[in-house]
């Protein structure tokens, strides 16, 4: 058994000591501080923590992340193991996890998870309002909240979806760079006519879901009522809404976007064929250490590409984004070493580092951390630290849950959209075919 | 089991028991130790088959969802996907009967899609299989230099790992990188037809037939080896005869290759087809059920509704669909081979 | 083409003369072609691809079907970045030989049985196996979720490459059985027969006498396990998520698609690697498996 004095030794040992008295002084609240409190859990190196997550877009996260969880271990004198699944695989994952009640402690969880398993991931009402008060609030109210409020995981970090630019192809036509949708569809039909058209997904792919959100909330237009539990779709604005994406589909875009997954429009834009993306700057980095050049020429393709918040609509500027949580499962027999681990992960100096690793991909929700010295770095974050106004959980303007999910899994939107902007229906028939099928759901998971 | 007699109880008495044993002993025929036999297969697919199975269908039978056990609701899981409900609230009359209403434009038409797409996907493939794979055996037979090469380069598809080939296909069928729309851009003469680019994945008919024929480049091989198999067995005799009574090569084919082949191509096609109705990995990876849902199969969407939104029970209840029709191609097929052989399973 | 090949069967006597048996040679060839070019057309784009650079391969201008600048960075990037060639190609190997042994020696047992042995339920065994063949994967991983934790609780196998050493089985040994059970129908039972009359145990005729006879279809029905694990791809997605426990398909898919990256030239590089084994054992064991084939599956 080891007491309360030990186990702060522990923690501050040799090796450990400057940063962790450092990250102690800048939070209210350190490990140390929480372990006192409690009683310390029975160690033995038998012990394991286990954390699983998506593989991450950027491999230095994954690493800085398993360097956190080990520095943890190490403190808290416990074995970790991080495991890690392909970043579409985590659902089946998760979902064989909890069918058998076995696994990782720790999960990383996507935006309408904390919903879906919020009978097997445990309360972490407490954990997040301690972390949200010294990280100065979050930016988000939904994310991570079941349907009835209450945290069953920790905000983690969003990735948002601003206008990734070619910025020389629009000078060239002597425009100015877009602001709303319109302009968009304006410069995209011009340069589409050049050979450069604009790319957004209209097919099975996580990016379509995302972005004609975006649209039809800009347009005035939403999925469900507040409650979460009423379907919405059906309205004048989602019809302009359906009308314009069809206007955008046929002006300045090809066909490809309807078979594109995550990837194609980063192989667009880095391939020097598509003047615009909406997408994460996952392209702009890809394109950085690629560095891929302008097709006949030797200019690298990240120069001449920059990003832009996405565009307004008459509604005002929304955008979803993909929101990332970190839960603890209710199976899990290190509980309190996961919270503790959650406590550590979300300190500001862990964060930072955190961040710093993702090169930018990762947006913390925590206030404090947006203005994280990264996105001063590089000019072409700067919209990083704002696009949180704008941007919301996929279940806006309700909670994300059961219902919502399943109408992102089934890919309603994008089909119904898609089957707008091909002709196969008019976009009054689309939006009731969407809520049909929404109304379908919601009532089946009611 | 023995039933046992009066009158012999009577006159046997104390070694009844042991008589009916014997009797029983012998009522499980000669070969006991066949149980012995049999044992660790039954075992195996009993703990590992048919007991998930059961728990399937249990799940379909149940609005069970993942981590929780669920509640007994009867067929309401397959009456959801048909739009079958109880009493509708705001319908026709018409629609309205017997406590049920049946409304098919509430029923589940991505499942519906499904449907339409499995039937499809398993008839084109099936039979295109079946056709060029009886071709490539035709020629096999007849190639006899490069013999390995050719047979070992025929049978790849098949051996490689399906995820890891269809990502392959995936390569080239993509919509940015298009190997194919770049030979119909770039290559002569074909950039002289002025075709393409199409949409290979993009295009609802055209991703169901691009599916298709990644299924068929898979399983083709397993069509050629096993028709060869069947073509080597048949004796030579045969020809001889039909072609001392004059017979031309393709009545020869149609009389004496086609007839003999007929018991092979039937277990072929009847084991291609159970691969073909249960394929995961090609519409996984090549387009997740897209572009429309026009792509989706049993096994894709029943992993979309089970898995990814967790409903255990609607997912199991469609995947049972998938069974009914096996069955019943395996009995159709089944007959066809003992009618034709006298052998049977 | 099906015609091209009927041709050639034999235009009677008259007609076999060395220009004929030339012309004949041609056609099949020639008609051989398009199917030699459609089986390995994905492998040599995988093996084309595998070699190009990054900038070559998002370069849609150029072309898809020959690598300018050829190097190797796909292949090092695999053995450095990833654990493709000290853990996941090693797991699929033991998981594929393991579960193959497993199965085919139960397959040969229950095969031998229903095409031998006379005891009551025979029939009835033989349909089960044919029937426990038509449930989809597809719908027996959720359930085998809940097999697994429950012998995990004795043996600890829930995310080991053993659950899947115990899984595999459930799809193969229906195919072997039947395949296997074929095969020994037309061994002569006089042989056997034989061996009883010399005081022979069942056992060991079947091993000393029956299976030696029967070894094309032993190596066929090996050949066929070897083929399904090595492609096996939904259990061990869902059934394994330690890193170094993985399988060569699903390791490289979670280590190769990161979110909307692709690291298109070490996939095709592992997609190449990974199949080649199978492909060279089938290039050995090809004359089994035809052999095997035309006893076994049909009869």
């Amino acid at each position: 058994m080891v007491t309360p004095y030990e186990m702060t030794t522990r923690l501050t040992g040799p090796a450990s000591r400057r940063s962790f008295l450092r990250s102690s002084m800048a939070t209210s609240a350190g490990v140390a501080g929480m372990l006192l409190a409690k009683t310390p859990p029975a160690i033995g190196q038998d012990r394991e923590l286990r954390l699983i997550t998506f593989s991450h877009f950027v491999p230095t996260s994954d690493a800085e992340l398993k360097r956190q969880l080990e520095e943890f271990g190490q403190m808290a004198g416990v074995k970790v193991r991080m495991d890690r699944v392909a970043h579409l695989q985590l659902p089946a994952v998760l979902a064989s996890e909890v069918q058998g009640q076995k696994g990782h402690d720790l999960t990383a969880l996507w935006v309408g998870m904390p919903d879906l398993y919020k009978k097997h991931l445990i309360n972490l009402d407490d954990l997040v309002e301690k972390v949200g008060r010294r990280s100065g609030g979050m930016t988000d109210d939904i994310v991570g909240r079941d349907g009835e409020g209450h945290y069953r995981a920790m905000p983690w970090f969003f990735i948002s979806f601003p206008i990734a630019v070619r910025t020389d192809l629009i000078a060239e036509i002597g425009e100015t760079l877009p602001n709303t949708w319109e302009d968009v569809r304006r410069i995209g039909m011009q340069l589409k006519a050049k050979g450069h058209p604009i790319g957004i997904q209209l097919s099975h792919s996580e990016d379509a879901n995302h972005i004609l959100r975006g649209i039809i909330w800009s347009w005035g237009g939403k999925l469900v009522e507040e409650d979460g539990k009423t379907v919405a779709i059906n309205s004048p604005e989602t019809v302009e809404a359906y009308e314009f994406i069809k206007a955008l589909f046929n002006d300045a875009m090809e066909q490809e976007v309807l078979a594109w997954d995550d990837r194609n429009n980063n192989v667009c834009l880095n391939s020097g064929k598509c003047s615009m993306i909406l997408n994460p700057i996952s392209a702009y980095n890809s394109a950085r250490t690629d560095n891929a050049l302008l097709p006949g020429t030797e200019r690298p393709v990240h120069q001449v590409i920059n990003h832009i918040m996405p565009p307004a609509g008459p509604a005002g500027r929304h955008m979803s984004a993909a929101y990332n949580t970190i839960g603890v499962w209710k199976f899990s027999k290190n509980q309190e070493l996961a919270k503790e681990f959650l406590d550590f992960h979300f300190q500001k100096e862990q964060q930072e580092k955190h961040l710093t690793a993702s090169e930018g991909y990762n947006q913390p929700l925590m206030r404090t951390f947006s203005m994280h010295p990264i996105y001063a770095s590089n000019s072409k974050y700067y919209f990083a630290p704002y696009i949180g106004w704008y941007t919301h959980a996929p279940g806006w303007p309700g909670t994300p849950n059961a219902a919502s999910e399943t109408v992102w899994r089934q890919f309603i939107i994008p089909d119904t959209a898609a089957a707008c902007a091909t002709d196969r229906m008019t976009a009054k028939q689309a939006v009731k075919k969407a809520e049909m099928q929404m109304k379908r759901l919601y009532r089946r998971h009611s | 089991m023995a039933i046992s007699n009066t009158r012999e109880q009577v006159l046997v008495g104390r070694d009844l028991t042991a008589a009916n044993r014997q009797r029983w002993r012998r009522s499980l025929g000669p070969d006991l130790d066949g149980y012995g036999f049999v044992l660790p297969a039954v075992i195996i697919m009993a703990c590992l088959v048919v007991y998930p199975f059961f728990l399937a269908i249990w799940f379909s039978l149940s609005d069970a969802v993942i981590g929780e056990p669920g509640q007994w609701v009867g067929l309401e899981n397959f009456m959801y996907l048909f739009g079958i409900m109880y009493e509708g609230e705001d319908l026709p009359w018409y629609l309205k009967f017997r406590g049920f209403s049946w409304d098919l434009s509430l029923a589940d038409d991505i499942f519906l899609m499904t449907l339409r797409n499995t039937l499809l996907f398993a008839i084109f493939s099936v039979v295109l299989k079946g056709v060029f794979g009886l071709g490539a055996a035709l020629l096999m037979q007849r190639a006899t230099k490069m013999k390995r090469f050719i047979r070992g380069s025929i049978l790849v598809p098949f051996v490689a790992p399906t995820v890891l080939t269809t990502l392959g296909w995936w390569l080239i069928l993509d919509p940015t990188y298009s190997h194919i729309n770049w030979l119909l851009a770039n290559a002569w003469p074909l950039n002289l037809l002025g075709l393409g680019p199409y949409q290979w994945l993009g295009n609802p008919n055209l991703a169901l037939s691009s599916v298709i024929f990644v299924n068929f480049w898979r399983g083709m091989p397993f069509f050629a080896v096993t028709i060869f198999a069947g073509l080597v067995a048949i004796p030579e005799q045969l020809y001889e005869a039909a072609e001392t009574d004059g017979a031309s090569t393709l009545r020869k084919f149609w009389h004496v290759t086609l007839p003999l082949l007929r018991p092979v191509m039937a277990v072929v096609i009847l084991f291609s087809t159970i691969f073909t109705l249960a394929d995961f990995g090609i519409v996984y990876v090549l387009t997740r059920g897209g572009p429309m849902n026009y792509t989706h199969l049993f096994a894709t969407y029943s992993f979309t509704v089970g898995i990814l939104n967790q409903e255990i029970g609607l997912g199991a209840a469609i995947s049972l669909f998938l069974f009914p029709i096996l069955l019943l191609v395996v009995i159709l097929q089944l007959k066809m081979v003992r009618k034709e052989t006298g052998y049977g399973v | 083409m099906a015609s091209s090949a009927i041709s050639t069967v034999g235009l009677g006597a008259r007609a076999k003369t060395p220009m004929w048996r030339i012309r004949k040679e041609i056609v099949t060839y020639a008609s051989l072609i398009p199917y030699l070019a459609f089986s390995l057309f994905p492998l040599y784009i995988m093996f084309i691809t595998s070699l190009k650079s990054k900038q070559e391969i998002n370069n849609l201008g150029a072309s898809p079907f020959w690598a300018t600048g050829i190097t190797l960075d796909n292949y090092v990037y695999l053995a450095e970045n990833t654990h493709f060639f000290d853990y996941w190609l090693l797991n699929t190997f033991i998981v594929t030989v393991v579960s193959t042994l497993i199965s085919v020696a139960v397959g040969i047992l229950a095969a031998y049985a229903l095409a031998r042995l006379r005891f009551r339920g025979v029939e009835a065994f033989g349909v089960a196996v044919f029937i426990t063949y038509l449930v989809p994967q597809a719908l027996l991983f959720l359930p085998l979720i809940n097999v697994i934790n429950f012998i995990d609780d004795f043996i600890p196998i829930r995310d080991t490459y053993w659950s899947l050493i115990l899984t595999y089985p459930t799809f193969l040994i229906p195919f072997v059985t039947w395949l296997l059970m074929g095969y020994f129908r037309t061994v002569p039972f006089e042989v056997e027969e034989c061996a009883y009359i010399d005081g022979a145990s069942r056992m060991r005729t079947l091993v000393t006498i029956v299976l030696p006879m029967a070894l094309p279809g032993v190596a066929c029905a090996v050949l066929f396990s070897f083929t399904l694990c090595w492609n096996e791809f939904l259990y061990t997605l869902v059934f394994i998520q330690d890193e170094i426990q993985k399988t060569l398909s699903v390791g490289v898919l979670t280590e190769l698609v990161r979110g909307d990256i692709y690291f298109w030239g070490s996939l095709m590089a592992a997609c190449l690697v990974g199949s080649i084994p199978v492909i060279v054992i089938y290039a050995f064991f090809m004359d089994y498996y035809v052999s095997g084939l035309t006893a076994g599956a049909i009869k």
